[in-house]
Protein backbone atom coordinates (compact mmCIF):
# COMPACT_ATOMS: atom_id res chain seq x y z
CA UNK A 1 0.00 0.00 0.00
CA UNK A 2 2.69 2.73 0.61
CA UNK A 3 4.41 1.60 -2.37
CA UNK A 4 1.48 1.97 -4.12
CA UNK A 5 0.85 6.02 -2.49
CA UNK A 6 4.55 6.70 -2.99
CA UNK A 7 4.28 6.20 -6.63
CA UNK A 8 1.46 8.56 -6.45
CA UNK A 9 2.70 11.20 -4.91
CA UNK A 10 5.62 10.88 -7.62
CA UNK A 11 3.35 11.15 -10.52
CA UNK A 12 1.75 13.97 -8.77
CA UNK A 13 5.40 15.69 -8.75
CA UNK A 14 5.18 14.89 -12.44
CA UNK A 15 2.14 17.07 -12.91
CA UNK A 16 4.09 20.06 -11.94
CA UNK A 17 6.94 20.12 -14.51
CA UNK A 18 6.84 22.21 -16.78
CA UNK A 19 9.51 24.26 -17.65
CA UNK A 20 8.74 27.87 -18.87
CA UNK A 21 10.85 30.59 -18.05
CA UNK A 22 9.75 33.52 -19.24
CA UNK A 23 8.78 36.47 -17.16
CA UNK A 24 8.91 39.90 -16.96
CA UNK A 25 9.56 41.68 -13.91
CA UNK A 26 10.33 44.51 -15.67
CA UNK A 27 8.30 47.67 -14.95
CA UNK A 28 10.04 50.38 -17.14
CA UNK A 29 12.89 51.28 -19.27
CA UNK A 30 14.55 54.07 -20.52
CA UNK A 31 14.12 53.86 -23.39
CA UNK A 32 11.14 51.87 -23.92
CA UNK A 33 10.27 49.01 -25.42
CA UNK A 34 9.85 49.52 -29.03
CA UNK A 35 11.19 53.62 -28.80
CA UNK A 36 13.21 54.69 -31.41
CA UNK A 37 15.87 57.49 -29.74
CA UNK A 38 16.21 60.30 -32.13
CA UNK A 39 19.24 61.71 -29.62
CA UNK A 40 22.63 60.26 -28.70
CA UNK A 41 22.02 57.06 -26.15
CA UNK A 42 24.67 56.92 -23.32
CA UNK A 43 23.00 55.36 -20.82
CA UNK A 44 20.25 52.77 -20.44
CA UNK A 45 18.11 52.32 -17.06
CA UNK A 46 15.81 49.36 -16.14
CA UNK A 47 13.56 49.71 -13.32
CA UNK A 48 12.09 46.43 -11.42
CA UNK A 49 8.60 45.73 -9.96
CA UNK A 50 10.73 44.48 -7.08
CA UNK A 51 14.55 44.92 -4.78
CA UNK A 52 17.35 43.10 -7.17
CA UNK A 53 20.28 41.43 -6.02
CA UNK A 54 23.86 42.57 -7.02
CA UNK A 55 24.80 39.87 -9.81
CA UNK A 56 22.04 41.00 -11.87
CA UNK A 57 22.77 42.25 -15.25
CA UNK A 58 22.05 42.78 -19.34
CA UNK A 59 23.45 43.15 -22.48
CA UNK A 60 22.80 44.74 -25.75
CA UNK A 61 23.03 43.48 -28.83
CA UNK A 62 22.38 45.07 -32.68
CA UNK A 63 21.09 43.27 -35.11
CA UNK A 64 23.84 41.52 -36.00
CA UNK A 65 24.35 39.85 -32.55
CA UNK A 66 27.19 41.19 -31.72
CA UNK A 67 27.18 42.48 -28.05
CA UNK A 68 27.72 45.89 -27.35
CA UNK A 69 29.89 46.34 -23.87
CA UNK A 70 28.05 47.88 -20.86
CA UNK A 71 29.94 49.34 -18.61
CA UNK A 72 29.56 50.08 -15.02
CA UNK A 73 26.31 48.74 -14.51
CA UNK A 74 24.99 50.19 -11.08
CA UNK A 75 22.33 47.92 -9.29
CA UNK A 76 20.33 50.09 -6.27
CA UNK A 77 16.99 48.52 -4.98
CA UNK A 78 14.74 48.11 -8.39
CA UNK A 79 17.23 50.05 -10.55
CA UNK A 80 19.43 48.93 -13.04
CA UNK A 81 21.46 51.55 -14.83
CA UNK A 82 24.78 50.69 -17.26
CA UNK A 83 26.24 53.58 -19.41
CA UNK A 84 28.85 52.82 -22.74
CA UNK A 85 31.99 54.21 -23.32
CA UNK A 86 30.37 55.98 -27.03
CA UNK A 87 27.05 56.69 -27.70
CA UNK A 88 25.25 53.89 -29.55
CA UNK A 89 25.38 54.21 -33.26
CA UNK A 90 22.02 54.31 -35.70
CA UNK A 91 20.50 50.78 -35.50
CA UNK A 92 18.40 48.75 -33.78
CA UNK A 93 18.95 47.07 -30.55
CA UNK A 94 17.77 44.46 -28.41
CA UNK A 95 18.90 44.90 -24.22
CA UNK A 96 18.69 40.86 -22.58
CA UNK A 97 18.43 41.65 -19.04
CA UNK A 98 18.93 38.82 -16.44
CA UNK A 99 18.32 39.53 -12.78
CA UNK A 100 17.82 38.23 -9.09
CA UNK A 101 14.62 38.49 -6.94
CA UNK A 102 15.71 39.24 -3.59
CA UNK A 103 14.31 35.57 -3.43
CA UNK A 104 16.31 34.23 -5.21
CA UNK A 105 14.30 33.70 -8.55
CA UNK A 106 16.19 34.60 -11.64
CA UNK A 107 13.92 36.13 -14.22
CA UNK A 108 14.67 37.09 -17.75
CA UNK A 109 13.31 39.06 -20.30
CA UNK A 110 14.70 41.34 -23.19
CA UNK A 111 13.24 44.30 -24.81
CA UNK A 112 14.08 45.90 -28.18
CA UNK A 113 14.60 49.78 -29.34
CA UNK A 114 15.95 51.74 -32.03
CA UNK A 115 18.62 54.70 -32.31
CA UNK A 116 17.60 56.90 -35.23
CA UNK A 117 20.09 60.35 -35.07
CA UNK A 118 20.05 62.46 -37.62
CA UNK A 119 23.28 61.35 -39.13
CA UNK A 120 25.19 65.67 -39.59
CA UNK A 121 25.08 66.35 -36.18
CA UNK A 122 28.31 65.58 -34.45
CA UNK A 123 28.26 63.52 -31.38
CA UNK A 124 28.75 65.81 -28.08
CA UNK A 125 31.87 65.07 -25.84
CA UNK A 126 31.39 62.44 -24.23
CA UNK A 127 30.56 62.68 -20.86
CA UNK A 128 32.45 61.60 -17.66
CA UNK A 129 28.61 61.41 -15.78
CA UNK A 130 26.06 60.19 -18.20
CA UNK A 131 23.24 61.93 -17.55
CA UNK A 132 19.78 60.39 -17.24
CA UNK A 133 17.62 62.98 -19.62
CA UNK A 134 19.86 61.45 -22.60
CA UNK A 135 17.58 59.11 -24.23
CA UNK A 136 14.40 60.90 -25.01
CA UNK A 137 11.13 58.38 -26.56
CA UNK A 138 9.89 60.33 -29.33
CA UNK A 139 7.42 56.91 -30.13
CA UNK A 140 6.18 54.93 -27.22
CA UNK A 141 4.83 51.86 -28.27
CA UNK A 142 3.47 48.96 -25.73
CA UNK A 143 4.96 49.90 -22.86
CA UNK A 144 6.09 46.04 -21.39
CA UNK A 145 5.05 43.07 -23.18
CA UNK A 146 8.14 42.09 -25.16
CA UNK A 147 6.89 39.11 -26.83
CA UNK A 148 4.00 39.95 -28.70
CA UNK A 149 0.85 37.56 -30.26
CA UNK A 150 2.09 36.99 -33.73
CA UNK A 151 1.86 33.23 -34.82
CA UNK A 152 -1.15 31.24 -33.93
CA UNK A 153 -0.59 29.34 -30.84
CA UNK A 154 -0.85 25.62 -31.75
CA UNK A 155 -2.86 24.23 -28.68
CA UNK A 156 -2.41 20.97 -27.46
CA UNK A 157 -6.16 20.25 -27.52
CA UNK A 158 -8.21 17.21 -26.54
CA UNK A 159 -9.82 14.94 -28.44
CA UNK A 160 -13.51 16.18 -27.85
CA UNK A 161 -14.92 12.48 -26.50
CA UNK A 162 -12.00 12.79 -23.69
CA UNK A 163 -14.40 14.93 -21.52
CA UNK A 164 -17.68 12.92 -21.84
CA UNK A 165 -15.36 9.58 -21.40
CA UNK A 166 -13.53 10.38 -18.06
CA UNK A 167 -17.23 12.07 -16.44
CA UNK A 168 -18.68 8.32 -17.36
CA UNK A 169 -15.61 6.25 -16.09
CA UNK A 170 -15.74 8.64 -13.07
CA UNK A 171 -19.79 7.49 -12.83
CA UNK A 172 -19.04 3.96 -13.06
CA UNK A 173 -15.96 4.38 -10.09
CA UNK A 174 -18.68 6.32 -8.26
CA UNK A 175 -21.65 3.61 -8.78
CA UNK A 176 -19.15 0.65 -8.44
CA UNK A 177 -17.53 1.61 -5.21
CA UNK A 178 -20.67 2.50 -3.15
CA UNK A 179 -22.12 -0.70 -4.16
CA UNK A 180 -18.49 -2.58 -3.12
CA UNK A 181 -18.71 -0.37 0.34
CA UNK A 182 -21.79 -1.13 0.73
CA UNK A 183 -21.97 -4.69 0.44
CA UNK A 184 -19.30 -4.60 3.43
CA UNK A 185 -20.18 -6.37 6.80
CA UNK A 186 -19.48 -3.87 9.19
CA UNK B 1 16.94 20.69 -12.45
CA UNK B 2 13.20 21.58 -11.95
CA UNK B 3 12.08 18.37 -10.73
CA UNK B 4 14.81 17.96 -7.92
CA UNK B 5 14.15 21.54 -7.13
CA UNK B 6 10.27 20.75 -6.04
CA UNK B 7 11.45 17.44 -4.69
CA UNK B 8 14.32 19.24 -2.58
CA UNK B 9 11.70 21.56 -1.32
CA UNK B 10 9.24 19.31 -0.24
CA UNK B 11 11.55 16.63 1.54
CA UNK B 12 12.58 20.20 3.29
CA UNK B 13 9.07 21.00 4.72
CA UNK B 14 8.95 17.19 5.77
CA UNK B 15 12.62 17.39 7.69
CA UNK B 16 11.16 20.14 9.26
CA UNK B 17 7.83 18.30 10.25
CA UNK B 18 9.75 15.91 11.60
CA UNK B 19 11.97 17.44 13.89
CA UNK B 20 8.87 19.63 15.52
CA UNK B 21 6.74 16.71 15.53
CA UNK B 22 9.22 14.68 17.36
CA UNK B 23 10.56 17.63 19.99
CA UNK B 24 7.10 17.90 20.83
CA UNK B 25 5.41 14.89 21.20
CA UNK B 26 8.55 13.94 23.41
CA UNK B 27 7.04 16.42 25.34
CA UNK B 28 4.21 15.25 25.78
CA UNK B 29 3.36 13.03 28.84
CA UNK B 30 3.55 9.34 27.57
CA UNK B 31 0.05 8.34 29.19
CA UNK B 32 -1.20 11.12 26.30
CA UNK B 33 -0.03 9.65 23.31
CA UNK B 34 0.48 6.51 22.02
CA UNK B 35 3.98 4.78 22.69
CA UNK B 36 6.85 6.65 20.15
CA UNK B 37 10.15 5.89 18.91
CA UNK B 38 12.14 8.22 16.58
CA UNK B 39 15.18 6.74 16.37
CA UNK B 40 18.10 9.64 16.62
CA UNK B 41 19.12 8.29 12.80
CA UNK B 42 16.10 9.81 11.30
CA UNK B 43 16.42 13.28 13.00
CA UNK B 44 19.81 13.35 11.86
CA UNK B 45 19.11 12.97 8.67
CA UNK B 46 16.19 15.43 9.28
CA UNK B 47 18.87 17.60 9.92
CA UNK B 48 21.22 17.16 7.42
CA UNK B 49 18.22 17.28 4.97
CA UNK B 50 17.50 20.80 6.07
CA UNK B 51 20.98 22.08 5.59
CA UNK B 52 21.09 20.46 1.83
CA UNK B 53 17.98 20.44 0.51
CA UNK B 54 17.68 24.38 1.65
CA UNK B 55 21.11 25.02 -0.38
CA UNK B 56 19.17 23.74 -3.90
CA UNK B 57 17.82 26.93 -4.34
CA UNK B 58 20.90 28.82 -3.90
CA UNK B 59 22.61 26.39 -6.02
CA UNK B 60 20.09 26.90 -8.73
CA UNK B 61 20.50 30.85 -8.57
CA UNK B 62 24.75 29.74 -8.37
CA UNK B 63 24.12 27.45 -12.04
CA UNK B 64 21.97 30.48 -13.55
CA UNK B 65 24.32 32.63 -12.59
CA UNK B 66 28.23 31.39 -12.56
CA UNK B 67 28.25 31.71 -16.84
CA UNK B 68 28.79 35.37 -16.50
CA UNK B 69 31.64 35.38 -13.75
CA UNK B 70 33.08 32.36 -12.88
CA UNK B 71 32.13 29.77 -10.30
CA UNK B 72 33.89 30.26 -7.23
CA UNK B 73 33.45 34.53 -7.61
CA UNK B 74 29.49 33.36 -7.64
CA UNK B 75 29.16 30.93 -4.71
CA UNK B 76 31.09 33.83 -2.94
CA UNK B 77 29.09 36.36 -4.11
CA UNK B 78 25.54 34.77 -3.77
CA UNK B 79 26.30 33.23 -0.40
CA UNK B 80 27.60 36.72 1.36
CA UNK B 81 25.42 39.16 -0.83
CA UNK B 82 22.39 37.77 -1.98
CA UNK B 83 19.32 37.26 0.55
CA UNK B 84 18.80 34.00 0.01
CA UNK B 85 22.09 33.08 0.52
CA UNK B 86 22.79 34.82 3.64
CA UNK B 87 19.86 33.15 5.00
CA UNK B 88 21.29 29.68 4.17
CA UNK B 89 24.91 30.48 5.37
CA UNK B 90 22.62 31.00 8.67
CA UNK B 91 20.57 27.95 8.32
CA UNK B 92 23.62 25.60 7.70
CA UNK B 93 25.29 26.65 11.24
CA UNK B 94 22.40 26.62 13.04
CA UNK B 95 21.32 22.98 11.37
CA UNK B 96 25.26 22.01 12.62
CA UNK B 97 24.96 22.95 16.12
CA UNK B 98 21.26 21.30 15.85
CA UNK B 99 22.89 18.26 14.71
CA UNK B 100 25.39 18.02 17.36
CA UNK B 101 22.45 18.66 20.49
CA UNK B 102 20.88 15.69 18.46
CA UNK B 103 23.53 13.72 18.53
CA UNK B 104 25.17 14.64 22.15
CA UNK B 105 22.29 14.97 24.43
CA UNK B 106 18.87 12.30 24.31
CA UNK B 107 15.70 14.10 23.70
CA UNK B 108 13.91 11.13 25.01
CA UNK B 109 15.24 11.33 28.02
CA UNK B 110 15.30 14.99 28.97
CA UNK B 111 12.43 17.68 28.57
CA UNK B 112 15.12 19.76 28.06
CA UNK B 113 16.96 19.07 25.01
CA UNK B 114 13.66 18.87 23.73
CA UNK B 115 12.97 22.45 24.41
CA UNK B 116 16.12 23.70 22.84
CA UNK B 117 15.47 21.52 19.95
CA UNK B 118 12.04 23.33 19.61
CA UNK B 119 14.45 26.64 19.99
CA UNK B 120 16.00 25.71 17.38
CA UNK B 121 14.30 24.73 14.68
CA UNK B 122 12.00 27.69 15.05
CA UNK B 123 15.38 30.03 14.14
CA UNK B 124 15.58 27.90 11.39
CA UNK B 125 11.90 28.47 10.12
CA UNK B 126 12.57 31.73 10.54
CA UNK B 127 15.41 32.39 8.53
CA UNK B 128 13.78 30.36 5.62
CA UNK B 129 11.00 32.63 6.09
CA UNK B 130 14.02 35.35 5.83
CA UNK B 131 14.36 34.68 2.36
CA UNK B 132 10.82 33.58 0.90
CA UNK B 133 9.69 35.53 -1.67
CA UNK B 134 6.44 37.02 0.70
CA UNK B 135 9.42 39.04 2.36
CA UNK B 136 10.90 39.82 -1.01
CA UNK B 137 7.35 42.01 -1.44
CA UNK B 138 7.01 43.39 2.21
CA UNK B 139 9.93 42.83 4.14
CA UNK B 140 8.29 42.71 8.14
CA UNK B 141 4.81 41.46 6.76
CA UNK B 142 5.89 38.87 4.61
CA UNK B 143 8.34 37.80 7.04
CA UNK B 144 6.15 37.23 10.25
CA UNK B 145 3.18 35.64 7.65
CA UNK B 146 5.73 33.38 6.06
CA UNK B 147 6.75 32.44 9.37
CA UNK B 148 3.93 31.87 11.15
CA UNK B 149 2.69 29.99 8.51
CA UNK B 150 5.56 27.72 8.27
CA UNK B 151 5.29 27.20 12.04
CA UNK B 152 1.83 26.59 12.46
CA UNK B 153 1.70 23.51 9.41
CA UNK B 154 4.82 22.09 10.80
CA UNK B 155 3.29 21.65 14.32
CA UNK B 156 0.26 20.46 13.22
CA UNK B 157 1.57 17.79 10.53
CA UNK B 158 4.46 17.08 12.13
CA UNK B 159 2.79 15.69 14.99
CA UNK B 160 0.80 13.74 12.50
CA UNK B 161 3.49 12.75 10.54
CA UNK B 162 5.37 11.37 13.40
CA UNK B 163 3.01 9.79 15.81
CA UNK B 164 1.20 8.38 12.30
CA UNK B 165 4.74 6.81 11.09
CA UNK B 166 6.52 6.40 14.08
CA UNK B 167 4.45 5.13 17.31
CA UNK B 168 4.89 1.20 18.18
CA UNK B 169 0.89 0.20 18.81
CA UNK B 170 -2.23 2.69 18.98
CA UNK B 171 -2.25 2.82 23.31
CA UNK B 172 -3.56 6.08 24.41
CA UNK B 173 -5.07 7.17 21.02
CA UNK B 174 -8.03 8.79 22.59
CA UNK B 175 -6.31 10.64 24.89
CA UNK B 176 -3.51 11.81 22.44
CA UNK B 177 -6.60 13.28 20.01
CA UNK B 178 -8.05 14.74 23.50
CA UNK B 179 -5.31 16.92 23.16
CA UNK B 180 -4.22 16.81 19.53
CA UNK B 181 -7.75 17.46 18.30
CA UNK B 182 -7.79 21.68 19.50
CA UNK B 183 -3.57 21.97 18.38
CA UNK B 184 -5.03 20.92 15.31
CA UNK B 185 -8.07 23.45 15.14
CA UNK B 186 -5.87 26.34 16.40
CA UNK B 187 -2.88 25.63 13.68
CA UNK B 188 -4.65 24.86 10.43
CA UNK B 189 -7.03 28.36 11.28
CA UNK B 190 -3.88 30.24 11.62
CA UNK B 191 -2.15 28.62 8.48
CA UNK B 192 -5.28 29.47 6.06
CA UNK B 193 -5.46 33.32 7.79
CA UNK B 194 -1.91 33.70 7.03
CA UNK B 195 -1.61 31.59 3.79
CA UNK B 196 -4.77 33.81 2.53
CA UNK B 197 -2.54 37.03 3.60
CA UNK B 198 0.41 35.99 1.61
CA UNK B 199 -2.04 34.50 -1.42
CA UNK B 200 -2.78 38.29 -1.45
CA UNK B 201 0.89 39.27 -1.60
CA UNK B 202 0.83 37.57 -5.46
CA UNK B 203 -2.37 36.91 -6.32
CA UNK B 204 -5.53 39.84 -6.69
CA UNK B 205 -8.54 37.43 -5.33
CA UNK B 206 -10.29 38.68 -8.14
CA UNK B 207 -7.71 37.62 -10.66
CA UNK B 208 -7.57 34.18 -8.69
CA UNK B 209 -9.13 32.14 -11.74
CA UNK B 210 -6.50 34.27 -14.34
CA UNK B 211 -3.87 32.85 -12.32
CA UNK B 212 -4.84 29.40 -13.42
CA UNK B 213 -3.28 29.58 -16.89
CA UNK B 214 -0.19 29.89 -15.25
CA UNK B 215 1.93 27.11 -14.10
CA UNK B 216 2.16 29.07 -10.64
CA UNK B 217 -2.14 29.17 -10.62
CA UNK B 218 -2.06 25.67 -11.04
CA UNK B 219 -0.26 24.78 -8.12
CA UNK B 220 -2.19 26.64 -6.08
CA UNK B 221 -5.66 25.48 -7.58
CA UNK B 222 -3.97 21.81 -6.73
CA UNK B 223 -2.81 23.10 -3.35
CA UNK B 224 -6.08 24.71 -2.34
CA UNK B 225 -8.11 21.73 -3.84
CA UNK B 226 -6.19 19.25 -1.51
CA UNK B 227 -7.01 21.11 1.45
CA UNK B 228 -11.35 18.98 0.96
CA UNK B 229 -9.17 15.88 1.16
CA UNK B 230 -7.53 16.76 4.15
CA UNK B 231 -10.22 18.49 5.84
CA UNK B 232 -12.49 14.99 5.22
CA UNK B 233 -9.63 13.57 6.70
CA UNK B 234 -9.14 15.65 10.00
CA UNK B 235 -13.10 15.37 10.35
CA UNK B 236 -12.35 11.42 9.97
CA UNK B 237 -9.56 11.25 12.12
CA UNK B 238 -10.77 13.01 14.58
CA UNK B 239 -14.94 12.89 15.65
CA UNK B 240 -15.44 9.95 14.05
CA UNK B 241 -12.18 8.32 15.13
CA UNK B 242 -13.32 9.00 18.27
CA UNK B 243 -16.13 7.42 18.08
CA UNK B 244 -14.89 4.31 16.20
CA UNK B 245 -12.16 3.81 19.43
CA UNK B 246 -14.80 4.46 22.22
CA UNK B 247 -16.65 1.46 20.40
CA UNK B 248 -13.90 -0.74 19.15
CA UNK B 249 -10.71 -0.09 21.22
CA UNK B 250 -9.02 -2.48 18.99
CA UNK B 251 -9.62 -0.32 16.20
CA UNK B 252 -5.95 0.64 14.45
CA UNK B 253 -6.35 4.19 13.99
CA UNK B 254 -2.82 4.23 12.24
CA UNK B 255 -3.17 3.71 8.81
CA UNK B 256 -5.93 6.72 8.34
CA UNK B 257 -4.07 9.05 10.20
CA UNK B 258 -1.22 7.98 7.52
CA UNK B 259 -3.07 8.47 5.00
CA UNK B 260 -3.72 12.20 5.90
CA UNK B 261 0.34 12.84 6.29
CA UNK B 262 0.22 11.60 2.94
CA UNK B 263 -2.61 13.76 1.90
CA UNK B 264 0.12 16.21 3.59
CA UNK B 265 2.86 15.36 1.39
CA UNK B 266 1.04 16.16 -1.39
CA UNK B 267 0.13 19.13 -0.51
CA UNK B 268 3.53 19.76 0.47
CA UNK B 269 4.18 19.23 -3.17
CA UNK B 270 2.22 21.15 -4.43
CA UNK B 271 3.62 24.17 -2.51
CA UNK B 272 7.09 23.01 -3.53
CA UNK B 273 6.12 23.49 -7.20
CA UNK B 274 4.48 27.07 -6.55
CA UNK B 275 7.99 27.93 -5.25
CA UNK B 276 9.52 27.27 -8.55
CA UNK B 277 7.70 29.16 -10.62
CA UNK B 278 7.49 32.59 -10.90
CA UNK B 279 4.45 34.28 -9.43
CA UNK B 280 1.11 35.63 -11.78
CA UNK B 281 2.15 40.18 -11.17
CA UNK B 282 5.66 39.12 -12.32
CA UNK B 283 4.13 37.45 -15.58
CA UNK B 284 2.25 38.14 -18.69
CA UNK B 285 0.15 34.95 -19.61
CA UNK B 286 2.00 34.57 -23.25
CA UNK B 287 2.18 31.65 -25.02
CA UNK B 288 5.38 30.28 -23.75
CA UNK B 289 4.41 30.72 -20.03
CA UNK B 290 1.02 29.10 -20.25
CA UNK B 291 0.56 25.73 -18.69
CA UNK B 292 0.31 23.26 -20.48
CA UNK B 293 -2.50 21.38 -17.88
CA UNK B 294 -4.44 24.61 -18.80
CA UNK B 295 -4.61 24.01 -22.64
CA UNK B 296 -5.23 20.31 -22.45
CA UNK B 297 -8.59 21.01 -20.69
CA UNK B 298 -9.59 24.77 -21.46
CA UNK B 299 -12.51 24.44 -23.59
CA UNK B 300 -11.71 27.55 -25.69
CA UNK B 301 -9.06 28.81 -27.82
CA UNK B 302 -6.00 30.21 -26.07
CA UNK B 303 -5.29 33.60 -26.38
CA UNK B 304 -2.25 35.63 -25.39
CA UNK B 305 -3.03 38.08 -22.00
CA UNK B 306 -6.57 36.82 -22.18
CA UNK B 307 -8.74 36.55 -19.03
CA UNK B 308 -10.79 34.11 -17.98
CA UNK B 309 -13.82 33.52 -15.51
CA UNK B 310 -15.64 31.14 -14.10
CA UNK B 311 -19.09 30.00 -14.79
CA UNK B 312 -20.60 26.67 -14.00
CA UNK B 313 -21.60 25.21 -16.46
CA UNK B 314 -23.78 21.26 -16.72
CA UNK B 315 -20.12 19.62 -17.18
CA UNK B 316 -18.80 21.69 -14.29
CA UNK B 317 -21.96 20.60 -12.39
CA UNK B 318 -21.77 17.00 -12.79
CA UNK B 319 -18.15 17.34 -11.93
CA UNK B 320 -19.05 18.90 -8.49
CA UNK B 321 -21.70 16.34 -8.04
CA UNK B 322 -19.53 13.37 -8.59
CA UNK B 323 -16.61 15.62 -6.35
CA UNK B 324 -19.42 15.29 -3.75
CA UNK B 325 -20.17 11.63 -3.94
CA UNK B 326 -16.82 11.04 -3.72
CA UNK B 327 -16.26 12.67 -0.38
CA UNK B 328 -19.30 10.73 0.72
CA UNK B 329 -17.68 7.44 -0.22
CA UNK B 330 -14.12 8.47 1.26
CA UNK B 331 -16.05 8.55 4.59
CA UNK B 332 -18.18 5.60 4.08
CA UNK B 333 -15.08 4.05 3.20
CA UNK B 334 -14.02 4.36 7.05
CA UNK B 335 -17.23 3.87 8.33
CA UNK B 336 -17.72 0.69 6.66
CA UNK B 337 -13.85 -0.37 7.34
CA UNK B 338 -12.50 -0.37 4.22
CA UNK B 339 -8.93 -0.30 3.88
CA UNK B 340 -7.52 2.94 3.78
CA UNK B 341 -5.77 3.04 0.68
CA UNK B 342 -9.55 2.62 -0.97
CA UNK B 343 -10.69 5.84 0.60
CA UNK B 344 -7.28 7.35 -0.97
CA UNK B 345 -8.06 6.40 -4.27
CA UNK B 346 -11.67 8.12 -3.78
CA UNK B 347 -10.14 11.51 -2.33
CA UNK B 348 -7.69 11.28 -5.51
CA UNK B 349 -10.72 10.97 -7.57
CA UNK B 350 -12.35 13.59 -5.50
CA UNK B 351 -9.58 16.45 -6.11
CA UNK B 352 -9.74 15.40 -9.98
CA UNK B 353 -13.48 15.87 -10.14
CA UNK B 354 -12.93 19.54 -8.68
CA UNK B 355 -10.02 20.13 -10.78
CA UNK B 356 -11.89 19.26 -13.88
CA UNK B 357 -14.62 21.04 -12.98
CA UNK B 358 -12.81 24.14 -12.13
CA UNK B 359 -11.22 24.28 -15.50
CA UNK B 360 -14.10 23.13 -17.62
CA UNK B 361 -16.06 25.62 -16.34
CA UNK B 362 -13.94 28.69 -17.42
CA UNK B 363 -14.62 31.09 -20.29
Amino acid sequence: MIKKLFLFTFIFFLAFVNNALAHTGLESSSPQNGAIVKEELQEITLTFESKIEQNSTFEIQNLNGDSIPVKNISITENKMVGSFSNPLENGKYQAKWKIIGADGHPIDGDFSFSVDMPVTETPAEVQKEPKKEDAKQVEENKPKTANEPKEKIEQNKLPSYIIPSIIGVLIVIVVGSFIWVMRRKK
Amino acid sequence: MFLIGIISEALLYLCFALLIGSFLLYLVPSSYRPNINVPKGYLMMAIGGIAIFSFIPVLQLILYLYEDIGFAQTLQSVLFTFEVGKAWVFTYIFSNLLFILVVWFDYRKRALYSYIGIIFTLILILALGWSSHASSYDQVKGFLNQSAHFTAVSVWTGILIVVSWFSKNHSNWLNFLKWFTPVAIVCFASTIVTGLILMTFVVEFKDYPNSWMIPYGQALLFKHILIIPLLVYAVINSILMKRKLEKDINFNPKPWARVESIVILLIFSATAALGQQSPPHETTVTSEVVSKLFTMFYQGQFQPEMTVRLVLNSTSMTLILLALLFLVLTIFSFIKKAPAVVSFFMCILLVLCVYLSLILGLQ
